[in-house]
């Protein structure tokens, strides 16, 4: 990603680039889509061209649904293997919250083919959760509760020899939905760089991917399970149309957000990449037919997901009314309108869109334009995980005018703010004595505020723009931070911005009217998650894997 | 209601264990101590600093958190350095390692820091935690360098561990002189990088008092805390 990318016409790729000041806002970052560069997309790209083979040597669950199953993938690397342990809970423990005790069900992603005496440990610890120890034979660790009404129609209908209600399977989407997925070194587990050398788990949350994909096929074979402990013969498997549209839910709150600012060079780097992408395609300078049959196939996906996509919360069911209409109108000018003949026709249909479809519309444009371009964008993969340390130092040497120069070039929407002013700093983010949990309070309402995490980043940049003022051109920054060592974390922000222009989400993140479900749709985008339905302005669910294929789908270890 | 072990009332969870010593994995350790360093009173821009000191120098073999936790117990009398070209003099007592070390990283390649000449540092609380700054500074440095304090040396470079770590007298807390030496890359070239070595465990003492200074940077929960970060619904549906 160094360096003009040339295209077959000679022209840079660069000139079709959006610029962070468009791209990084949270009205528009709220309304990402996910793309084929998604997670979750590259896991099931690699799963199959690789060749990797599944099965479950481990199924010992009881007639109440209570034991213990093992689900393993074997690649080119070696083998991964997903441990589940089953409960039998109580509706009233059910909480999808953080500080929740106990689940319908507990997961920890085990590294290599466990023995009984790892499962045995990990008995005594994976159901506790984060009161439990893994060590570093585990990569991830992580929970989920059914959704109750389906699962219980689903079995009842299996185990009487029916399919389920397609309308109510559609409308849920899943079985389970996971209430929280850990991975990267949490409560013992495998440091991120212990396993980021392996190409099958060099992407960002690979390990947690595959913990959910294999996740899904454990909903599917408790329901089918249970259907047979009740129905006995009379019992039919789900129906494989049922099946696929069935993803993994996933229900989660604001501890996704902080993570999206602790981690600047990571989300350039995914943001940079997509935006790549997108200046790839809008570059090429003619739509082959293939590519253009591939993006009015995805665009007519993205309209029927749209369809079933329903949101309760009123902002979310305003942006969905966007999406429909824009996706319809995405697709008659597509099909009626637009010039595939024309002079770099990707970039006509991209600022034809840009002038005519609500914002939600536009992202959605994007990840369809992309849809049919594998060969031209999916190689960019690569460039999205983050060698974080490297970037940590601060270059002390800098002179103060030049620290100046970055915050007027990548700080320009905060350094002007008043913070002062209560709409401006009526949040503030902190970290729960609860589990950890981090949360969102109201300044002038609550207390906690002296305990504030530093996502304040806009408050910061305009704290250090007004303190610089009194330095010399010439002043290295080392005197400055042995000064002002208050300022030293956003002067890491801004020379990491400075090389890294997506690094910072250009937006007061403490505003009044912030909304910190734009931050989390972010992230969940990335992953590749569809159907975003919050709860509340700082709550959501989502699904993953809907209409993907299941690891049996791809390659059977019994059938190859 | 909140039974006696109900692990929403705790914080890293230290209480359910009963072992003697545990093992954290780095981003716990950086994470644990990044948290206790801000807890204790630093700013977030140095407590970042000294999670990451504290993951670097485990991951050199030594007892990071250990040592986070003792300096952290003093670090409010220890002084601030004096950045001076040659030899940063300690003027008021010994100096804080943290805040010595993070200057010595900033002013790497300028006049007052590591680069081509000898420094040396006046009596510098809890060496050890100097060693990942200079590693750090080293990259900037143009060279590698050798660090000597009372009875330890250390040489290093931009890696992630010390070429080479020498602590048969380590003095342990108390504050030494270090004379900090540029290596030429072709006497580095002469240095066999040793092989990583394990995480050591921490102790269970060690943790729970990270862990309490930790806490001091969460807010106690209320029933508005609460309601606010959950969903507006139920979850039994």
């Amino acid at each position: 990603m160094s360096g003009p990318i040339e295209t077959r016409s000679g022209d840079t790729v660069a000139a079709f680039r959006r610029s962070p000041a468009e791209v990084m806002r949270l009205a528009r970052l709220g309304c990402s889509h996910p793309t084929r560069l998604s997670f979750l997309r590259q896991l099931l790209r690699r799963a199959r061209a690789e060749g990797w083979v599944f099965d479950r040597p481990v199924w010992e669950i009881d007639a109440r649904g209570v034991g213990r199953a093992v689900y393993r993938m074997t690649g080119p690397e070696g083998s991964l293997s997903l441990v589940a342990f089953a409960h039998d809970l109580h509706a009233d423990q059910r909480s999808d919250r953080v500080i929740a005790t106990a689940w319908d069900a507990t997961f920890t992603l085990f590294d290599g083919t466990p023995d009984a005496g790892d499962l045995d440990r990990l008995a005594a610890n994976v159901p506790l959760q984060e009161a439990g120890r893994v060590s570093p034979r585990e990569l991830s660790l992580s929970r989920a509760n059914r959704s109750v009404r389906l699962f219980d129609h689903v079995v009842a209908r299996l185990a009487a020899g029916q399919q389920p209600d397609a309308t109510m399977l559609r409308e849920t989407g899943y079985l389970m939905r996971t209430t929280a997925v850990y991975g990267s070194g949490k409560f013992g587990a495998a440091d991120r760089a212990m396993i980021a050398g392996r190409p099958a788990l060099g992407a960002p949350f690979q390990a947690e991917m595959l913990s959910v994909w294999l996740t899904r096929a454990f909903t599917v074979d408790l329901v089918e399970h249970l259907a047979r402990v009740r129905g006995g013969d009379r019992a039919v498997p789900l129906g494989a149309d049922l099946r696929r549209d069935l993803g993994v839910g996933n229900s989660t709150g604001l501890g996704m957000a902080p993570f999206l600012v602790r981690h600047p060079v990571l989300l350039n780097n995914w943001m940079m990449v997509r935006e790549e992408a997108l200046a790839r395609v809008r570059a090429q300078s003619d739509a082959p037919g293939d590519a253009v049959a591939g993006l009015r196939a995805a665009l007519a996906d993205a309209a029927r997901n749209a369809a079933d996509w329903h949101s309760a919360h009123e902002v979310q069911a305003a942006r969905l009314e966007d999406l429909r209409a824009g996706l319809a109108q995405a697709l008659t000018h597509v099909a009626h309108v637009w010039d595939t003949g024309g002079a770099r026709p990707w970039d006509a249909l991209w600022h034809w869109g840009q002038a005519h479809l609500p914002v939600e519309a536009q992202e959605a444009l994007l990840a369809a334009m992309l849809e049919p371009h594998g060969d031209l964008v999916d190689g960019l993969a690569c460039c999205m995980q983050a060698d974080e340390e490297t970037h940590f130092g601060i270059d002390g040497s800098m002179r103060a005018a030049d620290l100046r120069a970055i915050l007027q070039a990548h700080y320009g929407w905060a350094i002007g703010t008043d913070y002062d002013a209560p709409g401006n700093c009526a949040r503030f983010w902190y970290i729960s004595e609860e589990k950890l949990e981090p949360r969102l309070g109201e300044r002038f309402q609550e207390d906690g505020a002296a305990r504030e995490l530093p996502l304040d980043t806009g408050r910061q940049a305009a704290a250090l723009w007004h303190a610089l003022q009194d330095e010399g051109d010439d002043a290295p920054l080392a005197r400055f931070l042995l000064a002002h060592p208050e300022h030293r974390l956003i002067v890491r922000r801004a020379q990491i911005a400075a090389r890294h222009p997506f690094a910072e989400i250009r937006d007061n993140l403490i505003d009044a009217a912030m909304l910190p479900i734009d931050l989390l749709r972010c992230k969940l985008s990335f992953f590749g998650a569809s159907r975003f339905d919050p709860r509340s302005d700082r709550w959501v669910r989502i699904s993953l894997f809907q209409g993907a294929p299941y690891p049996d789908d791809l390659n059977r270890r019994d059938a190859s | 209601m909140i039974s006696p072990n109900d692990p929403t009332r705790s914080a890293s969870e230290p209480h359910r264990h009963h072992a003697a010593t545990v093992r954290l994995s780095l981003s716990e350790i950086n994470a644990l101590c990044l948290k206790a360093a801000r807890g204790a009173g630093l700013g977030w821009g140095e407590a970042e600093e000294a999670g990451w000191a504290a993951s670097w120098l485990s991951r050199a073999g030594l007892s990071g958190p250990s040592i986070t936790l003792a300096w952290l117990t003093e670090a409010g009398r220890l002084a601030r350095p004096a950045p001076a070209p040659d030899r940063w003099t300690a003027t008021s007592g010994a100096q804080c390692p943290l805040r010595c070390g993070i200057a010595l990283a900033d002013f790497a390649g300028l006049p007052e820091g590591p680069g081509a000449r000898v420094l040396t540092l006046e009596r510098v609380a809890y060496p050890l935690m100097l060693l990942p700054f200079v590693a750090r500074a080293t990259a900037r440095a143009g060279s590698g360098q050798r660090v000597r304090w009372g009875h330890g040396e250390a040489v290093l470079n931009a890696a992630d561990i010390p070429l080479r770590l020498d602590l048969t007298g380590d003095a342990g807390p108390q504050a030494a002189d270090l004379v900090i030496t540029p290596v030429d890359h072709s006497d580095l070239s002469g240095i066999a990088q040793t092989a990583p070595p394990p995480i050591p465990d921490i102790s269970d003492a060690d943790w729970r008092a990270l862990d309490a200074l930790a806490l001091r940077i969460t807010v106690p929960s209320s029933t508005q805390s609460r309601a606010g970060a959950g969903a507006a619904g139920t979850d039994n549906d």
